[in-house]
């Protein structure tokens, strides 16, 4: 296929052999991502986008209603879980076999339901939205989190399980029963038959009125899909679909200079994705790379606190690197928004670990000042002692 | 990373179909061929189909992903080229529809095209003043109206590879880059286009 216009001729992009040269690398490890959402077929297709469409009004300062996305359903496959991440770093990962619906897109509120199997989302907090969950009788209202609503479908299993891994939210009846709010580590089950239970269904319909929720301070159980949130790879999945998901042959496909290359041209998508894959690939000092450089080159990025927040964690708790995660943490609470509990918490940690009893009194005291109850709070107050 | 020698005695190289037939059965050297032989077209087309030079390497990358997850596809290997035309076009679609709905909610402040960018500063008076008169106004396009017509006025293919590369009938074309000229003499005329 050639050009012969004369316009053309005049808008041609610079092309420099490393320029070339990455993109190749790039198109390699990019195929291998891909192949996941390629084996998982169309489902994802319009209603990605129009779940995309959904959290864009979630991720940012509403302007606008986005009706249109209403009803738009995303599945995984049968032995196919699937992540999507959007724009201010959240992230909605679909076990395998799982179903989710978009109920109501609307400026200041987005609602989601679990049709059926498992959901574990990361949500950014903004507090001009407000992000509610439902799954059989159940609805959670997002405060800012990380959780995860699993329907079981077996006889003999809880129907509907919340599970809160970080932060919190708040978790009531849809035909109004008490709401409780879980922290992290705390689950919630509601026993009741999902098949009887739709929105706006009451005893009237022949469903049994909501028991009282059932807070627990068990470890949250995990998916009945068997999917660990952090790693796409079923422990199920066969040689060779482990093959093509495998982030590690992503990586390899680019090599440790190709990735350097990769980073240094990236947009601040293909930076996370960077960031992605190199984590996943077991890489935490290039994972590490690409967030340093997600948030300098990209600070106006809604993912740049996000890319901020995780390189302080990636610092302190896999490169030994107090003094960098330190920075990285200040930078992420400079920039306020996502995550400022744990960053605060951690950026406590990181002092003590550096030995700087200054810096760390300095942080404990913003944190407690701040989340006087939170979640850190306990382990916060006996840090900084002599 | 060394480029292996792929030539023939007439220094022409192997074709495009034996590079395809050796590429799926998984010769990394062949597949990267294909890749040098055909990266600046790519480059080219999408560059001027999306406009802007930030999200390039993000597209070329998609495109030749797509096209190494599906060359078991294809069904003319000799056809390559035009198959991988019609992939940038694919792709440069779905980018042109996301960036429209990130406009439409008011979160796109640097999807603007900066002809000063796009451009080259050798091009001639006439040419800078066509270029400016359609990139000033194709980003508020709807994309199959915005791809027909660049693909027709900024390329120069004929109705046939553009109904081809997008994937419509001729009849289609026709209709969008009737559809692009009106909106451009509209905004020419500062009359409201249609929407």
């Amino acid at each position: 296929m050639t050009t012969s216009s004369r316009l053309a001729r005049y808008v041609t992009p610079n092309l420099s052999e490393d320029r070339v040269m990455t993109q190749w690398a790039g198109s390699l490890a990019v195929a291998k991502l891909r192949s996941r959402e390629q084996k998982a077929g169309l489902v994802l297709g319009l209603a990605a986008l129009c779940l995309a469409a959904a959290l864009v009004v979630l991720s940012w300062r509403p302007r606008t209603e986005v009706q249109s996305v209403a009803g738009a359903v995303v599945e995984s496959g049968p032995s196919e879980p699937q992540r999507l991440t959007f724009p201010d770093g959240t992230r909605v990962e679909l076990a395998a076999a799982t179903r989710l619906s978009v109920v109501e897109a609307a400026a200041r509120r987005v609602r989601l339901r679990v049709e059926h199997g498992g959901v574990t989302l990361d949500v950014t907090p903004n507090p001009e939205r407000e992000l509610v969950v439902e799954a059989g009788r159940t609805e959670v209202v997002v405060v800012g989190t990380r959780f995860r609503v699993v329907v079981g479908d077996a006889a003999g299993e809880p129907q509907v399980t919340v599970a809160v891994e970080r932060g919190a939210v708040r978790v009531r009846s849809l035909d109004g029963g008490a709401e409780t709010q879980l922290a992290a580590g705390q689950s919630w089950i509601d026993p009741h038959p999902v098949a009887t239970a739709s929105r706006g269904a009451g005893p009237a319909l022949g469903t049994t009125p909501s028991a009282e929720p059932t807070p627990s301070a068990a470890p949250p159980p995990e998916s009945s899909a068997g999917s660990s949130p952090e790693s796409p790879v079923s422990p199920s999945a066969g040689p060779e679909r482990s093959r093509e998901q495998d982030p590690k042959a992503a990586f390899a496909a680019l090599g440790t200079e190709g990735f350097a290359r990769a980073v240094a041209s990236a947009s601040a998508s293909r930076l996370f994705e960077l960031y992605e894959i190199a984590q996943l690939a077991g890489r935490p000092a290039e994972a590490a790379t690409a967030l340093d450089q997600l948030r300098r080159r990209f600070p106006g990025d809604s993912r740049a606190g996000l890319a901020a927040f995780e390189l302080g964690r990636l610092r302190q708790d896999q490169l030994g690197d107090p003094a960098g995660a330190a920075e990285a943490l200040e930078n992420a609470l400079r920039r306020g928004g996502a995550f400022g509990e744990d960053a605060s918490a951690r950026l406590v940690q990181a002092y003590r670990a550096l030995g700087n009893r200054a810096g760390c009194e300095r942080a404990r005291a913003n944190y407690l000042a701040k989340y006087p109850s939170g979640a850190h709070a306990e382990a916060v107050r006996r840090q900084c002692r002599r | 990373m060394a480029i292996p020698v792929v030539q023939t005695r007439s220094g022409a190289g192997p074709s495009d179909a034996a590079l395809v037939v050796a590429a799926r059965a998984r010769e990394r050297w062949a597949q990267e061929a294909l890749f040098r032989r055909h990266a600046a077209m790519v480059n080219g087309l999408a560059f001027r189909l999306v406009g802007r030079d930030a999200d390039l390497d993000d597209l070329v990358q998609d495109c030749f992903a797509e096209a190494w997850r599906s060359l078991g596809r294809l069904k003319e290997p000799a056809a390559f080229s035009s198959w991988l035309g019609a992939i940038v076009v694919r792709t440069a679609h779905k980018l042109i529809r996301r960036r429209r709905l990130l406009a439409r909610l008011g979160f796109c402040a640097q999807c603007a095209i900066d002809l000063d960018e796009l451009v080259s500063p050798t091009a001639p008076a006439d040419v800078r003043a066509e270029l400016a008169s359609i990139y000033g106004v194709v980003e508020t396009w709807p994309a199959g109206i915005r791809l027909a017509f660049l693909l027709r006025r900024v390329e120069g293919l004929d109705l046939e590879e553009v109904a081809t590369l997008t994937g419509t009938s001729v009849a289609t074309v026709k209709r969008r880059i009737a559809d692009g000229e009106r909106r451009i003499l509209a905004a020419t005329r500062g009359t409201k286009e249609p929407s």
